[in-house]
C-alpha cells in the first residue's frame, strides 16, 4: 500500500502515464494535425487546389451524381467552403459502403480521383477512432485514454507540489533531468486550460458511445427509446420511396429558403433522399462556419414541390453539447484560434514525451539492463518520433505513388496507409534494437523525409514554395513551411543528441 | 486592419499581464531586476498583471464577441504564459521591456 495521498497520486501519475502515454501521444499528435486537416487535403490532393467558387450552382453537380451513382439511395453533396473549394459527393455503393467523389464546383465535373484518404479521412479519424472499427474498439480506447488524461492532469497537479510558484520556471541551462522536468511541468500547467477543455470536450462529443444507455434512461416510456432520442435530440425526418419515378424540383429556391431561415447562412451540405423517386426529399444542414456550435439545424423539402416538410433546431441541452463539441472540432473560420489550437496540441505532445523521458531518466541507472526498461525505451521512441516519421512517410508516399498505383489487391489509398503503419512498426523495432541511440537516427530521418516531402510536392505538382508564397496560396505554402520548420527542429534535436552522446562517451572513457 | 490590431492587443496584453505576474514571484524578480521586490510592489504587480489580463479579455470580446472571444482569450493566456516562461529563460530583456513602467 502507498503511504500517503500524494504518494498514491504519484504512483497513479507514473504508471497510468506510462501505460497510456504512447496512445495519448498518438491522439495528441493526430489531433494537432487535424486542425489543419483540410489544408493537408489540399496538399495531398493536388487536383483540389482550386479557387473557391464565387457563386454556387447545384444543377451541374446533380447531373454528375446521376451519372456517377444513378442507383444510389441518397446523395450527399458537401458544398464548397473557403478551406475546401471542391464539392464532394458521398453516396452508398451497392454493398452499402459510403463512397465519395470530388467534383469541380463550377462545372460539377468529377475531378480525377486522388487515391488518398489524406487529412480529413485518415488523420482526423485516426485522432478519435485509431481506425479500429471492430466493435468501436478505437472509440473506447480513445475514451479510456481521455478519462486517464483527465486523471493525469489532476494527479500531476497534486504531485507537482508548487504549480503556482513554478508556473513560469524553465531552467533550460541546468542538467537534462531538471530541464526536462521543468518543461513537463511548464507544458502541463500553463497548457492546463487547453488540455483540460480539449480532453473533456473530446469525451463529451462521444457521449452516445460512452453512455449507450442514456436514451433508454431518458425515454424509458417510449417504445423505441433510441429512435425517440435521435428524433428529439438530433432531428430526423424520413419517408419511404414511392416506387414510382418522379422529377426533382430545382434546388436553388430551396437554397434561398434555407438562407432566409438561417439568417443568411447557407447549408454545409445538401442531401437528396431517394433521388429519381416520386417521394424524394431534400435535406439541408446549416453551415458551421460562423458559429462555435456544430449545429443540428435542418430543413427538409419535398423533392417534387420544393415545399418545406420539416424543420429542426436542437433544444437547449443538445445545443450545449453541440457547443462543447464545436469548441473541440474547430470547424468554424477563425485562423488565430486554429493556430493556437495547433500550438496547444503540440505542447501536449511535448508534455507527454517529457513525461516519458522523466520516467526513463529516473530508472536508467538502476534498471538499464532489464527487459522491461528496454521495452519502455523502444516504446517511447516508436510512439514519439516513430509516429512523426510514419506521418511524414505517409506524405512522401502520397507524392511518390502514381495515381493508378495498385499492389497486392490494395487500392492506392490503402497503400498509403500501409506505408504509414509499416514505417511506424519499423520505428518501434528500430527503437528496441538501437535503444536511446534510436532518437538521433529517427530525428535525422524525420528531417530528411520532411525536406523530401517539400521537394516532391514541388516536383510532382509544380506548386513550389516560391510560387505558392508569391501567389499567397496558404494551404500548400503553410504545409511546406511547417514541414521545413519540423525538419529544422529535427536537425537541431539530432545535433543536440549527438553532442549529448559525445559527452556521455567521454565520461565513460575518462570517467 | 482593425481586427489585426485588436488581435495584437489581445496577445500583447496577455503577455504583459503574465510578465507582471511572473515578476511578482521572487525568483523571477531576482533574475530580471536583482534584489528582492518589496511586499507592496508584489501586490501592485499582481493587481496590475490581473488588470492587463482583463484588458486582454476586453479586446478579445470587442474583436470576436463572446462565443469566439472567450476561447481566443483563454488561448491567448496560454500562449502568453508560454512566451513569458521562454523569455525568462532566454531573453529576460523581453520581460524588462513590458515591466519597465513604474510600479
Amino acid at each position: 500500500m502507498v503511504a500517503s495521498w500524494r504518494e498514491s497520486m504519484r504512483w497513479q501519475h507514473t504508471w497510468v502515464g506510462l501505460v497510456l502515454g504512447a496512445l495519448l501521444f498518438a491522439i495528441f499528435w493526430m489531433g494537432s494535425l487535424s486542425v489543419f486537416d483540410k489544408e493537408i487535403d489540399r496538399w495531398m490532393m493536388p487536383a483540389t487546389r482550386l479557387e473557391p467558387p464565387e457563386s454556387l450552382s447545384l444543377a451541374p453537380a446533380l447531373a454528375s451524381a446521376r451519372k456517377v451513382a444513378p442507383d444510389a439511395s441518397r446523395w450527399r453533396l458537401m458544398l464548397p467552403t473557403s478551406r475546401s473549394p471542391q464539392m464532394r459527393l458521398y453516396y452508398p455503393d451497392a454493398g452499402g459502403d459510403l463512397q465519395f467523389v470530388d467534383l469541380e464546383p463550377g462545372t460539377g465535373r468529377p475531378l480525377p480521383p486522388q487515391g488518398t484518404l489524406a487529412g480529413s479521412e485518415f488523420i482526423f479519424p485516426f485522432h478519435f477512432s485509431l481506425h479500429l472499427k471492430a466493435g468501436q474498439l478505437g472509440y473506447w480506447l480513445v475514451g479510456l485514454a481521455g478519462m486517464a488524461m483527465l486523471s493525469l492532469l489532476v494527479s500531476g497537479l497534486v504531485v507537482h507540489r508548487k504549480p503556482i510558484q513554478d508556473l513560469f520556471t524553465f531552467r533550460a541551462h541546468k542538467r537534462l533531468g531538471r530541464a526536462n522536468l521543468d518543461l513537463h511541468n511548464l507544458t502541463g500547467v500553463v497548457g492546463l486550460p487547453f488540455h483540460f477543455i480539449m480532453t473533456l470536450s473530446g469525451l463529451v462529443i462521444f457521449v452516445n458511445i460512452y453512455f449507450p444507455d442514456a436514451a433508454t434512461l431518458a425515454y424509458d416510456d417510449a417504445a423505441d427509446p433510441q429512435g425517440r432520442f435521435i428524433e428529439e435530440g438530433l432531428g430526423r425526418f424520413s419517408r419511404p420511396p414511392a416506387g414510382e419515378p418522379g422529377t426533382l424540383a430545382p434546388l436553388e429556391p430551396m437554397l434561398e429558403r434555407a438562407r432566409a431561415a438561417w439568417s443568411g447562412e447557407g447549408p454545409a451540405f445538401v442531401r437528396v433522399w431517394h433521388p429519381g423517386d416520386a417521394a424524394s426529399y431534400v435535406e439541408m444542414r446549416r453551415s458551421n462556419q460562423n458559429m462555435v456550435r456544430i449545429n443540428r439545424d435542418q430543413l427538409y423539402f419535398d423533392g417534387g414541390t420544393g415545399e418545406v416538410l420539416f424543420r429542426f433546431e436542437a433544444m437547449p441541452l443538445m445545443k450545449t453539447q453541440r457547443f462543447i463539441s464545436g469548441l473541440h472540432f474547430i470547424q468554424f473560420d477563425h485562423w488565430p484560434l486554429r493556430w493556437l489550437y495547433f500550438g496547444g496540441g503540440l505542447s501536449g505532445c511535448v508534455m507527454i514525451v517529457t513525461g516519458f523521458i522523466f520516467w526513463l531518466q529516473a530508472r536508467r541507472k538502476r534498471h538499464a539492463g532489464q527487459g522491461a526498461f528496454r521495452l519502455v525505451e523502444g516504446l517511447t521512441v516508436g510512439s514519439v518520433t516513430g509516429i512523426i516519421l510514419a506521418t511524414l512517410a505517409f506524405f512522401v508516399a502520397n507524392r511518390l505513388l502514381p495515381l493508378e498505383a495498385r499492389f497486392a489487391g490494395y487500392e492506392r489509398a490503402a497503400l498509403e496507409v500501409w506505408v504509414f503503419f509499416l514505417v511506424w512498426l519499423g520505428a518501434f523495432v528500430h527503437g528496441w534494437l538501437q535503444r536511446s541511440d534510436a532518437w538521433r537516427g529517427q530525428c535525422w530521418a524525420i528531417a530528411m523525409l520532411a525536406v523530401a516531402a517539400v521537394a516532391l510536392n514541388a516536383v510532382t505538382t509544380g506548386d513550389h514554395l516560391l510560387k505558392t508564397l508569391a501567389e499567397g496560396y496558404w494551404p500548400v505554402a503553410g504545409m511546406d513551411l511547417m514541414l521545413l520548420a519540423g525538419a529544422a527542429v529535427a536537425v537541431w534535436s539530432a545535433r543536440r543528441l549527438t553532442q549529448h552522446r559525445a559527452v556521455r562517451l567521454r565520461e565513460v572513457e575518462f570517467g | 486592419m482593425v481586427d489585426g490590431l485588436l488581435l495584437l492587443a489581445v496577445f500583447a496584453c496577455a503577455y504583459t499581464g503574465m510578465a507582471w505576474l511572473a515578476l511578482s514571484q521572487e525568483r523571477h524578480w531576482r533574475a530580471v531586476r536583482g534584489g528582492t521586490p518589496g511586499r507592496a510592489r508584489i501586490r501592485r504587480l499582481r493587481l496590475g498583471g490581473a488588470l492587463w489580463l482583463l484588458l486582454s479579455l476586453v479586446w478579445a470580446l470587442l474583436r470576436d464577441a463572446a462565443h469566439f472571444g472567450v476561447p481566443l482569450w483563454v488561448m491567448a493566456l496560454v500562449a502568453g504564459g508560454f512566451a513569458v516562461a521562454l523569455a525568462l529563460t532566454w531573453k529576460p530583456r523581453c520581460i524588462e521591456v513590458v515591466t519597465a513602467l513604474r510600479h
